[in-house]
């Protein structure tokens, strides 16, 4: 399953709610505001422990909200790149 | 309709509270008419969601058109899976005993395996 | 293989969340992707409104969306009730006006059935 987060977890519990129905194998895919989640310690705390998980963030989303990461586990991709991942996955939530 | 070329497992969350917004209006119109098509549909309830699914609720009391009702009816619409997320409604302080008859709690990881079962997934 | 998608929007015309569906179709239209429709539902009909007047150094979402549709023929479908319940109407004759933008299919939830079922992935934005 993708899960596409388009919000800040910050501010909405679009974060939580992906994080407690994720499971092993599941892609997470950072979107708009969703970047902001970049730096959210849950989604941290998720990298570090589940490696089965995998995290993918829209490279140019980031780059125009001047959000970095140095963590390696999640990967920059781009929107041909998105299409692919929808693809590659049967099913996806959009938890905006 | 004409000839619908698959028969999918359509999910329907909600994670909404019911009165403040139309989300759950809505994802029930959409339930109802995926369910009359005859594909085979579950109603989901997560977070503030849950405080659809709560009992004796009175939305006309507060002009609201009551479409809450409507949930008790669902197997009427063949809509017979209506899962709750156990998590969420304990930490609503909230007990199996407010929730309606017709749904069954799931605890998290039960609730998400069943979500991971459908084919399309709808979130409101 | 032929991979077929299907968009639920449900985003108003003035997001930038707006802008980023219509750049995952035109990705996906690059990629050999073929999208078989779009659904406007929730907030997302607002889309489809033809007297949004948007400052014109800004993104005009409503002309993207139907350079879509005229380019690459694929059809909007606005479910009509969430439409009707944000001030958008279909009606036609003396007295009124259809305030839907052209390009726009008047739609009813039967519609988001069909392509949830025709379509290989559904993607709601």
């Amino acid at each position: 399953m993708l899960h596409i987060i388009r919000h800040s977890g910050f501010n909405s519990n679009a974060l939580t709610l992906c994080l407690d129905t994720a499971l092993a194998g599941d892609a997470i895919l950072l979107m708009d505001d969703g970047c902001y989640n970049l730096t959210h310690p849950s989604l941290l705390a998720k990298c570090g422990k589940q490696t089965e998980l995998k995290v993918y963030f829209v490279d140019l989303h980031a780059k125009a909200r001047a959000i970095h990461t140095n963590q390696a586990a999640v990967s920059a991709i781009d929107m041909s790149a998105v299409i692919t991942l929808i693809f590659q996955h049967e099913n996806s939530i959009t938890w905006s | 309709m004409s000839d619908l070329t698959s028969t999918k497992t359509i999910a329907i969350i909600n994670s909404q509270a019911p009165f403040a917004s139309a989300a759950g209006k809505e994802a029930l119109d959409a339930a109802l008419i995926f369910g009359s098509f005859e594909q085979a549909t579950s109603l989901f309830f997560i977070a503030d969601g849950v405080y659809q699914v709560i009992k004796a609720q009175d939305g006309a009391l507060l002009e609201l058109k009551d479409y809450l009702k409507t949930f008790s009816a669902l197997p009427f619409y063949d809509i017979e899976n209506i899962y709750v997320c156990q998590q969420s409604v304990i930490a609503r302080g909230l007990t199996a005993d407010s929730l309606l008859d017709n749904v069954q709690l799931l605890s998290s990881n039960d609730f998400s395996q069943r979500l991971h079962a459908h084919n399309v997934i709808y979130r409101f | 293989m032929h991979n077929t998608l299907a968009l639920v929007v449900t985003t108003p015309p003035n997001s930038n969340l707006t802008t980023t569906a219509i750049n995952l179709i035109k990705s996906a239209l690059a990629s050999g992707v073929e999208v078989i429709g779009v659904f406007f539902y929730q907030d997302g009909v607002l889309n489809a409104a033809k007297h949004l007047s948007i400052p014109s150094d800004e993104y005009q979402s409503l002309a993207h969306w139907q350079q879509l549709n005229h380019d690459h023929h694929i059809p909007l479908h606005l479910c009509i009730t969430a439409a009707e319940k944000r001030g958008l109407s279909d009606e036609h004759g003396e007295h009124a006006q259809s305030t839907i933008a052209q390009s726009f299919t008047v739609s009813g939830l039967g519609e988001l059935v069909e392509l949830t079922s025709k379509a290989q992935r559904v993607v709601q934005l």
